[in-house]
């Protein structure tokens, strides 16, 4: 893609207004506060006096993470880097976010860790990963040089026993875990060190009557976990074994009155729904199960309209949790391209991977899709996967 | 930043003293942070334990915390730490009761003791476990990681008496069930990897202690409804707990009942039956109980087979009837959606069923639809759909 503007300075009053039809009293979406909110962000938490910095240092790969990831998908990938200090030392910095992602790396287990020092997981690995994937920095010959251990952190982590994963030495299991190792190894191209089929069997393993499903075996079925396990099954290519018409009715309920979605029967809605519950929809094809535009207001009125970013909750403080994911379900709803046609255009996220379709595209990622009906058309994004009909079951 | 007020907490870090405070303390956490990663390298555990409490008992979050403080604890000649680690995840989950760290490292805790306690203070130790959860539900009713939880203990308990073993080996300590004899389906899966496999028979003495386990489990669960029905955690748990009395024969346990001596499915589904009618009067609106009388349904047909059809149908009719009674004398603005989905979801039955006033039923469920589509529009789509399935495929 093309960037139309060299100039990454920050416009506080850029705010573009959305079309959304059929609802009055909208707020528009704050493009260039949410980019300011996320650019002043690094510098706020790395200063040692941060509470909030503090807290979540355990957690930080996670953050970067999102926080690239909604940049992202305001800006170019040029000025993202700019801003951000992704492959470069940006002002203030002494590092840049690759470097940093490199020191991650814990060389105890193999995999990386939440901050530098701190023990390899899953759920960093995938995150240093996905950072690595956007800086495009995956042939970085200081990572080549540890990719295989990291892939052998990753195939390790799953159990022979039901194909389950755990997070990491110490033995944890949940579904999460198995979405982690398979998109890691996913985008390393190493998807063939590990049992998929049986991965996939486990996640199967974890469905419930409603359709969704949980963290292991039994558990509770939760929208999060949902994203989880489906995307790990479309990346399994074993989406055929899925009750799309059952799962589709049971996220399509998610939503509230207010348009927000919640995450499971009779809770609060939380914009971060937004994305676990979108994804799967685009995945099965059922986006249309719900009332977009209601989704849309909702998530606009989750935003900070004096310091940008986004909250669970109207009224409530912004995080770049809640930002990441208010953000991206505002891409996958199609409203922030139909909303600024002037603005560089705006790149999608993928419902698998989580990362810019362009990204997805240009690694060669695979993954499967399902369309609602025969017929139906795939939309350009997810043109790249297998795409399977889903054939309605009749609704007994 | 899960439901913080904006404005209230700009204004309290706008404050110089608190905000001076805050930042006090983080400093204090980033030094400690430190002190942590370099202990680690010299394991010295006198003073890293004391340190990694006081850590934890503030943020029980960081993953890697809980991995130096086990790897610490592991290498201490003195393997009697039981009720220092109990008193610290339990100070840990009161801050932050969603703590996946805290309540992993419990379980790995009582993991450990479980394979080198005897059965009797097993026995009292998991009283005391299943009495924490107990606690914690009450403050939170729908806290997945405390039902979990709690299924780990059941797991635990189950282990004590051959409750959990797959065909002769048992795995020691991951918190599954898997039942005995006539199926091979598992209820509940390990949340833990195993810490061993090892050789056991089940005692036949021990059935009837399996059996109150299990009984006790679903009267938990009718205790949390009968406080409140909306409790999704509660039926869900009890979707698991009837899928056991599936198990039938010798071992196989199903859930006594109040108002019949007669274990069968029958009378079992005609008391779950007589709950729900009572929760769909008194809550119409609430989703809880429309999904647990979906999955009833979907749970007769599997234990039913054809034969029991002079029960079945009869059955099915008498609640077409009383939802339709639901429905017509529902006056809210709501219009009664769940009484609407519920009543079609009993009439697609019983025209799968039999052939009595099958035109008179179809022509019911084709007003159904349409009505739903005015009381629901924001899910249209789906219904449009079961509408035009219905033209396609008639029902045999």
């Amino acid at each position: 893609m093309t960037t139309t503007s060299s100039s990454t300075s920050i416009d506080k009053t850029q705010k573009v207004s959305l079309q959304v039809p059929t609802t009055t009293d909208v707020p528009p979406f704050f493009a260039g506060l949410h980019t300011s909110y996320i650019a002043g962000l690094a510098e706020k938490l790395d200063a040692k006096t941060s509470y909030e910095g503090a807290v979540t240092e355990h957690l930080r790969m996670s953050g970067v993470y999102w926080s690239l990831t909604a940049l992202s998908l305001l800006k170019s990938p040029e000025e993202v880097d700019v801003i951000m200090g992704l492959t470069a030392p940006t002002a203030g910095r002494p590092i840049s976010i690759v470097d940093w992602v490199l020191q991650c790396y814990d060389n105890r287990s193999g995999g990386f860790g939440g901050n530098i020092g701190h023990d390899g997981h899953l759920l960093y690995t995938l995150s240093a990963i996905q950072i690595l994937a956007l800086a495009d920095r995956l042939q970085d010959e200081r990572f080549l040089n540890l990719k295989e251990s990291v892939i052998d952190f990753v195939a390790a982590r799953q159990q022979p026993t039901d194909g389950s994963f755990t997070g990491d030495e110490w033995g944890e299991i949940d579904t999460r875990f198995t979405y982690c190792a398979l998109s890691s190894l996913s985008i390393l191209k190493a998807l063939d060190r590990v049992n998929v089929t049986q991965a996939a069997d486990f996640i199967l393993s974890c469905r419930n009557f409603d359709g969704g499903f949980g963290c292991t075996i039994g558990a509770e079925s939760h929208a999060g976990q949902v994203f989880t396990c489906v995307g790990a099954l479309s990346i399994a290519k074993s989406l055929h074994k899925l009750d799309a018409d059952l799962l589709g009715w049971w996220l399509a309920e998610r939503q509230c009155d207010s348009g927000g979605l919640n995450g499971r029967p009779e809770k609060q809605a939380d914009v971060c729904y937004s994305w676990w519950i979108l994804s799967v929809l685009s995945i099965t094809g059922r986006v249309s199960w719900i009332n977009r535009d209601k989704l849309a207001t909702f998530i606009l009125k989750c935003q900070d309209d004096e310091d940008g970013g986004i909250a669970d909750r109207p009224d409530d403080m912004a995080d770049i949790f809640h930002t990441f994911f208010g953000i991206s379900g505002l891409s996958l709803l199609g409203h922030l391209h139909a909303a600024i046609p002037e603005c560089a255009p705006f790149r999608q996220i993928d419902p698998v991977y989580a990362l810019p379709t362009d990204v997805v595209q240009k690694l060669g990622l695979q993954g499967q899709i399902m369309v609602a009906q025969e017929g139906d058309s795939v939309e350009e994004r997810l043109q790249q996967y297998d795409t399977l009909t889903s054939q309605h079951k009749l609704f007994q | 930043m899960h439901g913080r007020k904006r404005t209230e907490y700009k204004h309290r870090f706008a404050d110089p003293q608190v905000a001076a405070g805050l930042a006090q303390k983080a400093q204090q956490w980033y030094a400690l942070s430190d002190k942590a990663l370099s202990l680690r390298e010299n394991d010295d555990a006198s003073m890293t334990l004391p340190l990694l409490d006081k850590m934890l008992r503030v943020n029980p979050d960081p993953l890697h915390l809980w991995n130096i403080r086990r790897s610490q604890l592991l290498l201490q000649s003195d393997s009697n730490w039981l009720s220092t680690e109990l008193a610290l995840t339990a100070a840990g989950l009161e801050r932050n009761p969603k703590a996946y760290g805290a309540w992993f490292h419990r379980k790995w805790v009582l993991q450990r003791q479980s394979i080198t306690t005897q059965v009797s203070t097993m026995e009292s130790l998991l009283q005391q476990e299943l009495a924490l959860t107990d606690l914690f539900l009450q403050r939170d009713e729908r806290n997945f990681h405390c039902w979990n939880f709690r299924r780990f203990l059941v797991g635990l308990e189950l282990q004590l008496y051959g409750g959990t073993t797959d065909q002769d080996t048992t795995t020691l300590g991951d918190g599954s069930w898997w039942m005995t004899t006539t199926t091979t389906e598992q209820v509940i899966g390990p949340q833990i990897t195993a810490a061993s496999k090892t050789t056991t028979t089940i005692d036949s003495n021990n059935t009837t202690k399996i059996h109150s386990i299990l009984q006790r489990e679903w009267d938990f669960t009718q205790g949390k409804i009968v406080s409140n029905f909306s409790n999704f955690s509660a039926f869900h748990y009890r979707s698991k707990l009837l899928l056991l009395s599936s198990f039938g024969d010798g071992n196989g346990w199903s859930p006594k009942l109040a108002s019949t001596s007669t274990q069968s499915v029958q009378a079992m589904a005609e008391q779950e039956w007589s709950l729900m009618e009572n929760i769909m009067f008194t809550e119409p609106d609430d989703q809880t109980i429309w999904w647990y009388h979906r999955f009833l349904l979907d749970f007769v047909v599997t234990q039913q087979q054809q034969s029991a059809a002079d029960w079945y149908v009869p059955w099915l009719a008498r609640q077409a009837e009383t939802l339709q009674v639901l429905v017509e004398e529902d006056d809210s603005e709501r219009g009664c959606k769940w009484g609407l989905l519920g009543w079609h979801l009993v009439l697609s039955r019983l025209v799968a069923s039999s052939e009595e006033n099958k035109e008179e039923r179809h022509q019911q469920m084709e007003t159904v639809l349409d009505r739903l589509i005015e009381v629901d529009p924001d899910r249209t789509q789906r219904y449009q759909i079961m509408k035009k399935q219905k033209q396609q495929k008639p029902q045999p």
